[in-house]
């Protein structure tokens, strides 16, 4: 039961509009599971829901994690419980420095009356830099502002080696990235994989899964997953595309 | 209470300001006139949202003079403590009516800079302040009609009541700074004039002379600070001089306490290929009334205008700006921000004015206001008045709610809500600093910002 993030028949809309409508997934830690399917189908709905984006308002289901149902949770407590969201579009925030943010963020995750030390934060930017071959100064930056696409998407892992999530959901992360930056930011995420590691890769391609090996691969058609599998799974997509599986949803 | 106003604004309480005969006759005859103006309404666009009709002059008192320091560790503990952290070469202290320290290094005396306060100023060097003082801020309100084509109609002259506050200031200032840097020379680090209040229910004058001759460089900071008082009054007025290719950088920082009213009227005569760069910030006071304005006489000019404000509770502020361009080829961009928290009230008008002839103006005017609470109140007023035909002027003006996206991001890693609004409000004000090179004064700022964010 506990040690796994575990979403029971969930349902969620936007609006009036349903978009997920039963989607059951059980990812133990240890096990990184990737979610494909044809754009518009409710994917990126599923990342954003269980992070709590008030976009969306789930109308059935359950999010467990580690036995904590989180729905009743805000955004900042299921980030402290664990949860990290790769976001497909990371926000510029001019004002405030990547270095004051991650502060703060790690901070947030202390508790009361215990701060975080210099050599802790330091030591670990440090290493998290090293991995993504990024230059200390980035951290001066603002957050995200003014970056390219690809800084973005490396400045969203930075931030994961920084926090120590134990289930990490990547919303698209490869999109617009060129193969050296899918590189680095899949080494990133495999830096972090081991037995306290669990999550969601969320992709239209398979290009990525090259280089974050999938345990489990669902597809998800019409807001409903449609058919799990291995790896191969994610090949076979790759070779036919998407129309068979929209069969699925279908029959 | 008559006697309080007779004893306090009146011709004997001018005539004791002392200094030479002539000044005495412009300080009179601007008492004359702050007597003869009605206090502006409503009425006068200038001031539709904010009213003065509560201000009541028979109530107060001038500050009680202070003894002068020779060191400053006998300063009061809050201006040692700004002095402590600061970069400034060299600086005034005002408390109650006179300077009562300052420190001006040899090396920049060396130079010909002077820098003192405006009565020694007026002893040593009477010629110098006689030609600039009251010559960019008059006693009354100053004529910024614009030049139009004949036969068009020209702008509305300003109402005569919006020279009240001018008038009493020129009548009765006190506590003045005058800052004059040579022709060529340029002073690396700041000037900066410091200005104490400790007396609930006294008003204040304060008044900044500064000039800049062609081609000098120089940046002065006037800091104004004082606890919580009951119904203190600063009435304050600077005059910024820039000539020929000289650069000035002009910063304010009102921090007073709760319970002071401020009024302060700020203008720059910026001449050919001169530049002014003025940073406003507005944190303090209860009911703030602040005039930046900038008159772009020479061609080539360029004037950067940045504010900053963060109004809580029942803070009342008023900006009023005003990019006049009298000469081609002149440039001004504008950037105001605003937080407003609680009940908070806020102001802003802003007037791009281009004369006829300003050909090639680029003018440029943005105010920002970032809602906390559905009880503040913005009214933002960008106003443009164009003479000319071949100019670039834009101007906008946004007010709302913390973006959405940014606080869903924040929370998402972790961040508190209530943490989350604090840094986004920062954030939202901090890009303002990020503009300004003054690494000590921004320090600063961001000190006091923080101090407010944490009380919201």
């Amino acid at each position: 039961m506990t040690n796994q993030l575990e979403i029971r028949n969930l349902h969620a809309s936007v609006g009036d509009l349903p978009i997920l409508r039963g989607v059951n997934i059980t990812v133990p830690r240890g096990e990184l599971h990737a979610v494909m399917g044809p754009n518009g189908n409710g994917k990126s709905t599923l990342a954003k829901v269980i992070v709590g984006d008030p976009e969306y308002t789930v109308t059935e289901g359950e999010i467990l994690v580690d036995g904590h149902n989180v729905l009743e949770m805000e955004p900042d407590e299921r980030a402290r419980l664990g949860l990290f969201l790769a976001f497909q579009y990371p926000v510029e925030i001019p004002g405030v420095t990547i270095a004051n943010f991650l502060r703060l963020a790690m901070q947030a995750r202390k508790p009361e009356g215990e701060e975080v030390s210099f050599m802790e934060f330091y030591g670990k930017l440090q290493e998290a830099l090293k991995v993504l071959e990024w230059d200390e100064s980035i951290v001066e930056r603002y957050l995200n502002a003014g970056f390219s696409g690809g800084e973005k998407k490396r400045n969203e892992i930075l931030q994961m080696l920084m926090l120590d999530p134990t289930y990490i959901i990547m919303d698209e992360t490869d999109s617009g990235l060129d193969v050296d930056a899918l590189k680095i930011v899949s080494k990133g995420v495999n830096s972090l994989r081991g037995p306290n590691l669990g999550g969601l890769v969320i992709t239209h391609y398979q290009r990525l899964l090259n280089y974050i090996v999938p345990d489990k691969v669902h597809i998800i058609v019409e807001g409903r997953v449609v058919q799990t599998g291995g790896p191969e799974l994610a090949q076979r997509l790759d070779a036919e595309g998407y129309d068979w599986v929209k069969e699925l949803a279908r029959a | 209470m008559t006697q309080t106003l007779n004893q306090a604004f009146s011709a004997e309480a001018v005539t004791a300001l002392g200094g030479p005969e002539w000044l005495t006759e412009r300080r009179r005859a601007a008492l004359e006139l702050f007597g003869a103006l009605p206090l502006p309404t409503e009425a006068v666009e200038a001031w539709k949202y904010t009213d003065v009709s509560g201000i009541d002059f028979t109530a107060m008192k001038p500050t009680r003079v202070k003894p002068a320091v020779t060191d400053e560790a006998a300063l009061p503990e809050s201006v040692r403590a700004r002095l402590a952290s600061t970069d400034v070469a060299a600086y005034l202290v005002f408390d109650g009516p006179d300077v009562v320290y300052a420190s001006l290094p040899e090396a920049l005396r060396e130079q010909g800079v002077v820098f003192t306060d405006l009565r020694s100023a007026l002893a040593s060097h009477e010629a110098l302040v006689r030609e600039y003082l009251y010559s960019v801020v008059p006693a009354e309100v100053p004529d910024d009609t614009t030049v139009a084509a004949p036969g068009t109609t020209p702008s509305k002259s300003p109402d005569p009541s919006e020279g009240k506050f001018s008038a009493l200031n020129a009548a009765l200032w006190t506590n003045g700074a005058f800052v004059y840097v040579p022709r060529n020379v340029e002073v690396e680090l700041p000037l900066g004039a410091f200005r104490v209040l400790d007396e609930s229910g006294a008003f204040t004058a304060t008044r900044t002379l500064v000039v800049a001759d062609v081609n000098s460089k120089v940046t002065f900071i006037d800091e104004q600070d004082s606890p919580d008082l009951e119904g203190a009054f600063a009435f304050g007025a600077v005059e910024l001089i820039v000539k020929d290719g000289a650069q000035l950088r002009y910063v304010s920082v009102q921090n007073w306490g709760r319970g002071v009213t401020h009024i302060q009227r700020q203008r720059g005569d910026v001449a050919r290929d001169a530049t002014l760069n003025s940073l406003v910030v507005t944190m303090g006071g209860t009911l703030s009334r602040t005039e930046m304005q900038s008159y772009l006489r020479g061609q080539g000019s360029s004037s950067e205008m940045l504010g900053l404000n963060f109004a809580s509770e029942d803070q009342h502020f008023d900006h009023y700006t005003l990019q006049h361009h009298a000469a081609p080829h002149a440039h001004s961009d504008l950037l105001y921000k605003s937080v407003l928290a609680d009940t908070a009230r806020g102001v802003f008008s802003g007037m791009i004015k281009v004369d006829l002839g300003a050909q090639k103006t680029d003018a440029y005017q943005k105010h920002r206001t970032l809602l906390l609470s559905s009880e503040a109140r913005n009214d933002s007023i960008p106003q443009l008045e164009i003479n000319a035909n071949d100019v670039r002027c834009s101007h906008g003006s946004t007010t709302g709610p913390v973006d959405p996206e940014q606080m869903f991001y924040l929370l998402a890693r972790g961040v508190p809500r209530s943490l989350a609004e604090k840094m986004l409000v920062t954030a939202f004000l901090e890009d303002v600093l990020s503009r300004v090179p003054l690494a000590s004064v921004v320090k600063y700022i961001e000190a006091v910002i923080a101090e407010k964010v944490g009380a919201v």
